[in-house]
């Protein structure tokens, strides 16, 4: 009898450390970044529509205490991502966010800052080396588009804001133990604003790191979920060369995915985020976010 | 032209709503201005509840070194600024009124925290002839 239950036992951990097929992914997409889609090596274009909703806005002041937030109540977000592979290890993606921001009298709709970002596979995953990670480097740079706080011309309610008011540059590297039903994954990248004049004074944000830990489980060939934290932190802002005084940002979010892909080509994506979630948090947003995600691959 | 500077200490009428009007209650979240030329002192005493995105008055009173009052006061400019942020807020609705009978005392009604945080405002205006400016920070709920 305890034999039998013994060999089960290690059935049940091989089957478990099976490498399972659609293993591919990233630790950095699904955690409520804004470049959410990935090409698996065999996709050639790809397309990416999400809705999303977010409510809850509270502020986090410079120590870490809760305030009123400011702009809109409830913020509504349609986003469209589409993504072409070069090569085996190379893809681009371009993303477009819209928003809709809701008043408590009024709402106001725009469209955010646009996004183009590259990935390179470095190490590829390698079924015969299940235990070696895929390793992507990430490259890319947001145009700014929308208004932000510094240029609002509805300075009361903010509605009209719809992006940071400053272009970014950024870099990073994203890890991903993907092979088994268990998965794990890094990511770590930077952003650095580019400064900018609002009313004759020059604007100089700071370096934006943001770390991501993802681990989940696929239950299945068509569904896996994951879950992760966030660990965002920026240097302080500068204003007409002065840096301002306690202006630096952190936040610590954590995410929910679930992914169900009705067919190899189209994936069905729920993710449920909050930012300034856990740990110490200053000069941001406490916000809930629920997003839901359609992927289709157009060309394989 | 520089000229010799005002010292800019707020209290947080908050406080001093809650405290049955009592003045000069805690500094906490205020700052005094960046000089050390202390000729002239302006108090900020909120005179509502502080809050963000709801008008809010504060009286604004200045006094000299010994404590007498501001025989002229002009070319008073208040501007709440989000240091962290990098922005201000709407002053549409914002407004300056001597208090009757008083060369020192001032209403500024109408003033709009966008939203809670850290912020501070940036005062200027010229006393007896003496203008400088300064900054008083106010933490917003």
């Amino acid at each position: 009898m305890l034999r039998v239950a013994a060999r089960s036992l290690v059935a049940s951990a091989l089957l478990w450390l099976t490498p399972m097929p659609a293993a591919l992914g990233c630790a950095s997409c699904g955690s409520g970044g804004d470049d959410p889609l990935i090409l698996y090596p065999n996709e050639r274009d790809k397309t990416f529509l999400a809705l999303g909703r977010t409510t809850g806005f509270r502020n986090i002041n410079g120590s870490g205490g809760l305030a009123t937030a400011g702009g809109p109540l409830e913020r509504e977000s349609l986003t469209f991502a589409y993504g072409h592979s070069f090569s085996l290890r190379s893809f681009a993606t371009v993303t477009v966010p819209t928003f809709r921001n809701v008043g408590a009298q009024d709402s106001v709709s725009g469209v955010g800052d646009p996004l183009i970002a590259t990935r390179y596979t470095l190490l590829m995953p390698d079924l015969t080396e299940p235990s070696v990670p895929q390793v992507q480097l990430i490259a890319g740079f947001k145009q700014s588009h929308a208004r932000s706080v510094h240029n609002s011309e509805d300075t009361k309610e903010l509605l009209d804001v719809f992006g940071t008011g400053f272009s970014d540059a950024r870099a990073g590297v994203d890890l991903w133990f993907g092979q088994f039903a268990p998965k794990f994954g890094l990511a770590q990248t930077f952003a650095q604003p580019l400064p900018r004049t609002y009313d004759g004074v020059e604007y100089r944000p700071g370096l934006v790191a943001r770390s991501t830990v993802t681990t989940g489980y696929q239950w299945s060939s068509a569904t896996k979920t994951l879950v992760g934290a966030n660990r965002e932190q920026s240097l302080g802002l500068t204003v007409g060369g002065m840096t301002a005084p306690n202006s630096a940002q952190l936040n610590h979010s954590v995410f929910l995915t679930q992914d169900y892909y009705p067919s190899m080509s189209q994936l069905i994506r729920l993710t449920v985020s909050q930012q300034a979630a856990f740990g110490p948090n200053k000069n941001t947003a406490r916000s809930s976010t629920f997003t839901v995600v359609y992927q289709h691959t157009i060309r394989s | 032209m520089k000229i010799k500077s005002l010292i800019l200490i707020a209290f947080l009428g908050l406080q001093s709503v809650h405290c049955g009007n009592q003045s000069n209650n805690t500094t906490a979240s205020t700052s005094n201005g960046s000089s050390t030329l202390s000729h002239y002192t302006a108090k900020l005493d909120w005179q509502s509840a502080l809050a963000a995105r709801t008008p809010v008055t504060a009286k604004l009173t200045f006094v000299g070194a010994a404590g007498a009052p501001a025989q002229s006061v002009s070319d008073i400019k208040f501007n709440p600024w989000m240091p962290s942020m990098g922005h201000g807020t709407s002053t549409a609705d914002q407004r300056i009124t001597a208090l009757p009978g008083s060369s020192n005392e001032f209403l500024v009604t109408g003033i709009f925290f966008s939203m809670g945080g850290d912020w501070e405002i940036q005062l200027t205006a010229t006393v007896d002839g003496v203008s400088d400016s300064a900054a008083i920070a106010v933490s917003v709920p």
